[in-house]
């Protein structure tokens, strides 16, 4: 922060002209704001893991001051959650030097097909990753293709597909949607894409057919949520 | 740390500071005691603070 004797003499700071989106509030409003925990708490031992709430608070302080922090960056994307099934046991039974070497296939079978299909590798999540696509069409092609690919190496997957805003933090995506990705795969059985409805209804005529798996209660996510798998892709 | 947050790491300690104006020069001086602002010298001293998000989600890596 940069203090200045009066708002006069911030406007008369060449550089605040650069600066139309920045704020500029008398010190004792600061001072205000700078009660929130997000300062206050600065050494406790969980900060990080509160981190999400001291921002939620500071973002409420400055609205009291009739400020407010732009939202994060939201975009539609489609995610896709991919995992290896049973990979503890097949971990133990296989023995590290070749389960390693398996799980090396898998990765570079996995990376390949996300680039192939336009996708974006956002992390690994333990023996799988979350990945991004501009449409639902490419996420859903690449899961089977990934599917297809890993079962000729004798592993096998579950995927979750799921269409919504997320945020975008960084390198990572956050938000709800991607919450509900990752529920949608945990709920897929063996060699098994699952989409949400939303997805299923954007794909129509995309030459994807779909079997419906019923109402599903996601963890964590508010309200039921109706499940497809993916059958066919032509 | 921003200056008006530094208190919080000198609990039950008064805090000090002293700066000078970004366009004049003179002294800018805060007193601080934990919740407490003891003295704002001169009294329409005011902040000035780039709008965090905006800045940072310039070049920002996911989908660039």
């Amino acid at each position: 922060m940069n203090l200045f004797r009066s708002e006069d003499h911030v406007k008369r700071w060449p550089l605040y002209f650069q600066a139309v989106d920045d704020y500029v509030m008398p010190v004792s409003d600061w001072a205000e704001v700078f009660r929130v925990s997000m300062f206050r708490n600065r050494l406790d031992h969980d900060y990080l893991a509160n981190s999400q709430q001291y921002l939620t608070d500071y973002r409420s302080a400055l609205l009291e001051k009739g400020k407010a922090i732009p939202s994060p960056d939201r975009i539609l994307s489609t995610v896709m959650f991919t995992d290896i099934v049973d990979s503890t046991r097949q971990a133990s039974q296989r023995g590290d030097t070749e389960w390693r070497s398996l799980l090396e296939r898998h990765n570079e079978i996995t990376r390949a097909q996300i680039r192939h299909f336009g996708g974006r590798e956002i992390k690994q999540t333990g023996d799988g990753f979350l990945s991004s696509f501009d449409g639902p069409t490419r996420a859903i092609r690449c899961a089977a293709a990934i599917r297809k690919e890993t079962a000729d190496i004798g592993l096998h997957v579950r995927i979750g597909v799921h269409s919504g805003e997320v945020e975008i933090l960084g390198d990572d995506l956050g938000g709800i949607a991607v919450h509900i990705g990752a529920r949608v795969a945990e709920a897929a059985n063996a060699d098994e894409i699952l989409v949400t409805r939303t997805v299923m209804e954007s794909v129509i005529g995309a030459g994807i057919d779909f079997t419906d798996q019923g109402a599903h209660d996601l963890k964590g996510v508010p309200g039921t949520w109706h499940l497809h798998a993916v059958t066919g892709v032509t | 740390m921003e200056s008006l947050a530094v208190r919080w790491l000198f609990p039950g300690q008064e805090v000090v500071v002293e700066t000078r104006c970004v366009d004049c020069g003179d002294t800018v001086r805060i007193r601080m005691l934990d919740d407490e602002i003891l003295e704002i010298s001169p009294e329409t001293a005011v902040g000035y603070m780039p709008s965090p998000f905006a800045r940072s989600r310039a070049g920002s890596g996911a989908f660039n």
